[in-house]
């Protein structure tokens, strides 16, 4: 029998590890298979997060901590409620960029209101609680099993459960004609124009279903640890998961596991275990030193990520399958 | 209110200077090479860390620390340009894969920056300061002689834009790479000349900017980086003069924003005219390159 | 519209009237009418800067003219996006052959071949075989890359194939359409010499089965050999319309062809 202690800290990292794939399946969809720079992916994330929180905190109670509304819905409608949310709000940010701007112009504009948004929610103390966050959000499912320790298994259920939901969705959507489409739109909008592609209908599509994904794995974070502040949802955690994603392999379900699996996750355990050095602070401003390195590495020495994108061959008979190309994508 | 309103044409000023310079260098290098550079703010940082490490431990009088703030802040650019942007680029870096590595850049900047320095809140020794009051606007002598500074150094880029060999050098690259490097112009020398100049520029406006607050910490210019993207926006990206004016523009209108309603409103405000300005010209920006990544060549 | 305006309207496939566009302070296209027959093969030819392309890129929809329309039959495709032209029936091939440099030369075919409404959430989700069944024009297309000389690339990235290659398989992703209208730039430059004859020649034959062919050609030997009309551009205008030998003999053609 494993110890209690190892139990938590293996359960812990299962369910970080199914929550952060969710938002980044949703992500690749975005930025790997359609070519949309979304740097304002936090931005779902951090609404996702909230919604969850608001819908099981209750009527807010005064001094401790201040938000608006507050409901308490049972499970899972809170985690729907963030998917729509998280839908939603992409969708409003696909509506500024989707086939009106150039993708570098799409980035910049999408980095600016992830910024402003978190500055904003820092600042406005009243709507979620400002800089200081939410906390005691209730878990759901709670009440369900007694000791702590089989709700962490019960967790880790849900988490994996929904995270190979996502995992089905988007890795059929990018298989399928739709995908060849939305990979069509990332190569060239202009000539997928010229084809009769709707660029910005499909661009619109994957920021609904890509911000889904990421409202639901800001809910589902949220949730498990019970809290969530502006620090949950920061440009740099879109960040750590573009750098997950381009090293794994941007454009493919496989290569995004690989990839988070190594970088949020795998990184920031492995530096866990390191004897605290220096200062408060000095460990996590060394680890974005070298996550920001790492991410040049990747896109210096294997542009195509560790698992390339593959593309689909097709033989004379009409069957097809699936294989590694001859040349990665740079 | 009208109090407030004209009490804020100041403030606006001195953000005008700072803007000036920091947007004027981010638009030349992307005019000069076409990357948007996400860490041009952390350059501007290291300039300010740089300020403050000769003012506060040589004891350097701030004047005297800015063309040393300038002139680390250019080199910094150049190293960045020669050594990662320019050979990513010649791999054949995709526009997003740019991006993407400036913001890597930026991060390391910051937080190596951070690791050395300790996270906490910082100040320059400034010298004492005489307050002017003229035309309802409160100004000290420092204040105003950064933005003489300011002038003067937009005046010299100017100067050598449109005077010498370089500049004009400068412009034919911004205006057609391969060309200009056919006809035989230098381009690495013109290339490096422009980093280092926005560098340089992105350096002062570093320094002034620390200098405008009573404390500023590592994060402090990147706070920044958002309405300097939207003045170059503004000013349509590449162009130097269009930086210029625009920098007018949002310096002024953020102020008097930041004074009215909160501080907070002045970034929304700047967003709005990012967003405002590319979906009015959406044809304009969408034409020369398609979504980041070029057609493939024939 | 006037009756006589629809009985004009019958013959000519699609039309431009007094079209222009400039850049900055650049005219580009200064007030082309075209009138382009149902059926025909058009080659537009002239100097470089003529502003043939964005002639193109107007009708294509890629680029707003500044004043003037263009029509389909009896519609007015002026304000229309880019994807709704190609909808309509109007395919146009790129200067830059306009391929999908991950996407294996198959895939970019099937792009062209797979139906809109096969291309939703609903199909994705359905699994491979209802894709499959989407997929249904893959025969077909196999046959054309083996005209075109491309089977034996099908699988490769279309971004590994040489420029002459790539324009061909824009070109047979196009045929494969069936549109009413196609608009080539310059679809014969870098293929391989030995290829033309016989792709002119399905030109030839696809524009017999009633399709409209408008081409940029710089190839005065291609034009003389498939295009039933010429139209001559330079500085943005029309200079001259008809037959090869008549544009050729033209005497505000041989201005400008002495000019430069």
């Amino acid at each position: 029998m494993i110890p209690e202690a190892w139990q938590f800290y293996i359960a812990t990292l299962i369910v970080l590890y199914a929550v952060t794939l969710i938002a980044a399946f949703g992500l690749n969809l975005q930025y790997g298979v359609t070519g949309i720079l979304n740097f304002g992916y936090a931005v779902p994330i951090g609404v996702g997060g909230y919604t969850a929180a608001l819908l099981t905190l209750g009527p807010p109670q005064g001094r401790f901590q201040t938000y608006w509304f507050g409901l308490e819905l049972p499970f899972p409608l809170p985690w729907l409620a963030a998917a729509a949310m998280g839908a939603l709000v992409s969708l409003a940010l696909g509506f500024i960029v989707a086939g009106r701007l150039r993708g570098d112009y799409q980035a910049i504009v999408l980095l600016a209101v992830s910024v402003i948004a978190t500055r904003l929610v820092q600042v406005q103390k009243e709507i979620v609680n400002g800089g200081a966050g939410l906390a005691n959000v209730p878990q759901p499912l709670r009440d369900f099993v007694d000791s702590s320790i089989a709700y962490q298994w019960l967790y880790v259920g849900l988490a994996v459960a929904v995270a190979g939901g996502t995992w089905f969705v988007v890795h059929r959507i990018s298989r399928a004609p739709l995908g060849r489409a939305l990979r069509a739109v990332r190569d060239s909008p202009e000539v997928a124009a010229a084809l009769g592609k709707d660029v910005a209908r499909l661009q619109l599509l994957v920021m609904a279903i890509g911000g889904a994904a990421g409202g639901l794995s800001g809910a589902m974070t949220a949730q498990y640890l019970t809290g969530w502040n502006p620090e949950s949802w920061l440009l740099l955690v879109t960040f750590t998961y573009f750098t997950g994603i381009i090293l794994g392999g941007a454009g493919n379900a496989l290569g995004v596991a690989v990839g988070i699996a190594l970088i949020p996750i795998g990184f920031r355990e492995a530096t866990r275990f390191l004897p605290a050095i220096g200062y408060p602070g000095l460990i996590e401003a060394l680890q974005w030193v070298v996550i920001g390195l790492l991410a040049l590495l990747v896109l210096w020495l294997r542009p195509a990520g560790i698992v390339p994108e593959r593309v689909v061959a097709y033989e004379p008979t009409g069957r097809a399958r699936w294989h590694i190309g001859r040349r990665g994508r740079s | 209110m009208l109090e407030i309103l004209i009490a804020s044409i100041g403030f606006g000023l001195i953000t005008v200077s700072i803007l000036s310079l920091a947007s004027v260098g981010f638009t030349l290098q992307f005019s000069v090479t076409g990357v948007l550079n996400l860490a041009f703010a952390d350059v501007m940082t290291l300039a300010g860390f740089t300020a403050w490490l000769l003012n506060d431990s040589l004891g350097l009088s701030i004047w005297a620390t800015i063309p040393f703030a300038g002139i680390v802040a250019g080199l910094i650019s150049v190293v960045l340009n020669r050594a990662i942007l320019q050979p990513l680029l010649r791999r054949g870096t995709s526009v997003f894969g740019m991006l993407i590595a400036t913001l890597a850049l930026s991060l390391v900047l910051w937080n190596g920056l951070l690791a050395i320095v300790r996270p906490g809140f910082f100040f320059y020794d400034m010298p004492p300061v005489t307050v002017y009051r003229f035309l309802g606007q409160i100004l000290t002598s420092n204040q105003l002689i950064f933005m003489g500074l300011a002038a003067l150094a937009l005046l010299s880029v100017h100067l050598i834009l449109r005077r010498s060999k370089l500049g004009k050098a400068m412009r034919a690259v911004a205006a057609n790479p391969d060309l200009a490097r056919a006809s035989g112009i230098p381009s690495r020398l013109v290339v490096d000349t422009a980093w280092f100049i926005s560098g340089f520029l992105g350096g002062i406006a570093g320094v002034a900017l620390f200098a405008s607050l009573p404390a500023f910490d590592t994060s402090t210019a990147r706070g920044l980086l958002v309405v300097i993207l939207a003045t170059v926006v503004l000013g349509g990206v590449g162009h130097v003069y269009g930086a210029l004016a625009a920098a007018v523009v949002i310096g002024l209108s953020s102020e008097m924003v930041a004074a009215l309603a909160a501080p907070q409103w002045r970034d929304v405000l700047a967003l709005l005219i990012l967003i405002g300005v590319l979906m009015i010209r959406p044809q304009g920006i969408v034409r020369d390159v398609s979504g980041g990544r070029e057609v493939a060549a024939a | 519209m006037t009756a006589a305006a629809q009985l004009a309207a019958a013959d000519f496939v699609l039309r431009t009237e007094d079209v222009h566009r400039s850049f900055g302070g650049l005219a580009a296209v200064k007030g082309v009418s075209l009138a382009i027959k149902r059926s025909s093969v058009t080659g537009i030819i002239g100097p470089n800067g003529a502003g043939k392309t964005t002639l193109l890129n107007i009708i294509a929809g890629a680029d707003r003219a500044d004043a003037g329309h263009v029509y389909l039959e009896e519609l007015e495709i002026t304000p229309l996006p880019p994807h709704r032209i190609a909808r309509l029936g109007v395919i146009r091939t790129f200067q830059r052959a306009g391929v999908f440099p991950t996407l294996s030369t198959m895939e970019n075919v099937l792009l062209g071949v797979v139906e809109r409404r096969d291309e939703t959430v609903t199909v994705a989700l359905q699994g491979p075989r209802a894709w499959r069944r989407a997929e249904s024009g893959v025969m077909r297309a196999w046959e054309l890359l083996e005209q075109f000389g491309l089977a034996s690339l099908a699988n490769d990235r279309a971004g590994t194939l040489s420029g002459g290659q790539k324009r061909l398989l824009e070109l047979a992703r196009a045929v494969l359409m069936e549109p009413k209208v196609m608009l080539l730039d310059e679809p014969m430059a870098g293929v391989s010499p030995s290829l033309v004859p016989a792709l002119l020649e399905y030109l030839r034959t696809m524009s017999a089965g009633g399709m409209t062919v408008v081409m940029i050609e710089h190839d005065l030997a291609v034009v003389e050999d498939v295009c039933d009309s010429v139209v001559f551009m330079a500085r943005g205008e029309v200079m001259a319309t008809g037959t090869v030998s008549e544009v050729l003999r033209s005497p505000s053609v041989q201005a400008v062809a002495h000019g430069f």
